[in-house]
């Protein structure tokens, strides 16, 4: 591996898997509680809602990319509190792609868990709290059996689609070795360069990595993929 | 005691009973379950034994009520199977030994070969008495059972019924039990809450029926509930032992499984006789006392008639009753033809 892949090309990867990783596990924890008041919510804004959270499945990610640049450019206020917070800049950080790529995900994660939630009746819950179950007790375990498919569907849905980023991440991240260069967007360079035998590798990887992972998914959940699509398509 | 105002009506429950609400569709059975359980607000106060449960200023959250709610629906999770369903009413029960229950309320709702199933794949009548099985296990000091066995079949639901009143006799524990169902009223209530549009009261299952002029009888007795012992069998034709007495009844149906066998006899299929009818088709006929002679209503009066420990009703028009000189405490023979057994 270590011959087939330039250092460079090798930290772009361990970036990817790094985002793909840090970004999914904060996405589980803003998509559950999410995805909670989503299933509860009986009010005419939620279509609106929902709408603007499944946005990502279907507008270009160029087009997300550039809000996102012209949001986190350090003379807005959200690029200034985070200059405040954190003494550094968000535009073209690692940071920014973290942010980015949760929204980018986002309908990937919300979706299969939402569906499962709202499957669930509140008379089941009534059930298990006269039991004498608390609330976090209830959580683990009457819902966390009840949604362990969806939801172990909606984090690889999510790892996986954010290792395939690429759109947001030119947008938002520029192209810093180390920072925010990752394997797509060196797979890029690498075209672009015409250094066609090191694009071959990458794009292997790429390729490689994203069927593993829905290989297993689909060999251990079924398809997940159903979850989303029955979304989009109503 | 168990004392309940709730939304402008006060009633207060026997702590060693099972009370069987009784009322029409939409007259708030369930509504009443669920602010017993602490899931929609009472509107009113609730005294379990003389503790507060809730008031216009205080309620206890439902996890720390230790009532055991059960609803008409969803009771399970469906991702697991039946035992791993139980396991968990296990790990949260109140018994001491609530693995030794567990074992016993196995057997008590007849689930011994529905351990392994995926809960998404029990019948209705299944689902409910893993549920059924699962509120017996909590250990819980009340229960609230909507509708437990309403989708389980007659014969299987008279010999559960049997069990949880003998169980019930040992242990006591107050049970509300939703019914629409008067057999399982008549097999199982202690007391009854009546609720109707005009008024919401308790009483005892047997001033209930007692009160043969009443309402509620003309509305809903409509059938008798006998219980019997299997002997047996000549073709499709069933000797049984009506129980605790000598006197022998004669059934329809295939040779039943179980000796127990609860038979139902609709009140306009009984008759009366002073005297054993000789040369006559029917088969039953059983001596009887009148217990009780109703009022003239449509010519015709409720008749309630005592065979030993046994309740038998029956209807008859009024001119049998008066040329008949039928009169409370005399004897009878009440006659049938043979009822269908359950199976």
């Amino acid at each position: 591996m270590t011959e087939l892949l330039t250092p460079t090309d090798l930290s772009a990867l361990m970036l990817t898997l790094k985002l793909a990783a840090i970004s999914t596990f904060y996405l589980l924890l803003i998509a559950l509680p999410l995805a909670w008041w989503l299933s509860r919510l009986q009010h005419p804004i939620k279509p609106v809602l929902e709408a603007v959270i499944a946005l990502p499945l279907v507008l270009p990610p160029t087009v997300l990319g550039f809000y996102l640049l012209l949001f986190f450019a350090p003379d807005t206020t959200i690029g200034k509190f985070w200059q405040w917070l954190f003494d550094s800049q968000l535009a073209f950080s690692f940071d920014a792609l973290i942010i980015g790529s949760m929204i980018y995900s986002l309908p990937f994660v919300v979706q299969p868990i939402q569906q499962a939630f709202s499957r669930i009746p509140n008379d089941l819950i009534h059930v298990y709290s006269s039991m004498g179950m608390n609330f976090w007790q209830r959580q683990w375990f009457v819902i966390l059996p009840i949604i362990k498919t969806s939801l172990l569907a909606a984090l690889t849905l999510g790892f996986a689609h954010t290792i395939g980023e690429f759109g947001v991440v030119l947008m938002i991240g520029g192209n810093i070795p180390g920072e925010t260069q990752v394997i797509s967007i060196a797979l890029y360079d690498h075209v672009e360069t015409l250094n066609y035998a090191q694009a071959h590798v990458t794009s292997g990887i790429l390729l490689i990595l994203s069927l593993v992972i829905l290989i297993i998914t689909y060999a251990k959940l079924g398809s997940p993929i159903r979850f989303v699509s029955r979304q989009v398509q109503q | 005691m168990i004392a309940i105002e709730s939304n402008g009506t006060q009633f207060s429950l026997s702590q060693t009973a099972i009370t069987v609400v009784f009322g029409p569709s939409g007259i708030g059975k369930t509504t009443l379950l669920k602010r017993c359980a602490g899931h929609l607000p009472l509107d009113g106060q609730l005294l379990f034994d003389d503790e507060l449960v809730e008031d216009s200023n205080h309620t206890t959250k439902p996890q720390q009520r230790d009532f055991c709610y059960l609803t008409q629906g969803i009771n399970l999770i469906d991702t697991m199977t039946v035992r791993q369903n139980l396991a968990l009413a296990v790990k949260f029960s109140k018994h001491t030994q609530p693995n030794v229950v567990l074992q016993q309320m196995i057997k008590l709702v007849e689930i011994d070969a529905l351990l392994s199933r995926p809960t998404n794949q029990l019948s209705g009548g299944e689902y409910q008495l893993v549920s059924l099985c699962m509120a017996m296990v909590s250990g819980s000091r009340w229960l609230l059972l909507d509708e437990p066995l309403s989708a389980v079949d007659k014969a299987r639901k008279h010999r559960i019924l049997s069990r949880i009143k003998r169980w019930h006799s040992s242990n006591k524990v107050p049970i509300l039990y939703v019914t629409h169902d008067v057999h399982e009223m008549a097999m199982i209530a202690d007391d009854v809450l009546l609720m109707s549009e005009a008024a919401t009261h308790v009483i005892s299952y047997q001033q209930l029926i007692d009160a043969v002029d009443s309402e509620f009888m003309s509305q809903y007795a409509n059938e008798n509930i006998l219980e019997t012992q299997w002997l047996s069998s000549d073709g499709q034709l069933q000797q049984l032992k009506l129980v605790d007495t000598d006197l022998m009844i004669y059934a329809l149906g295939a040779q039943p499984e179980q000796t127990q066998q609860w038979l139902t006899i609709p009140l306009v299929d009984i008759s009366i006789s002073l005297a054993p009818l000789a040369n006559s088709s029917i088969l039953n006929q059983l001596p009887a006392v009148i217990s009780k002679i109703g009022k003239k209503q449509n010519d015709s009066r409720f008749i309630s008639t005592a065979i030993g420990s046994h309740k038998l009703s029956l209807r008859i028009t009024e001119k049998s009753c008066v040329d008949l000189k039928l009169a409370e405490g005399s004897d009878c023979y009440v006659c049938f033809k043979a009822p269908k057994l359950h199976g």
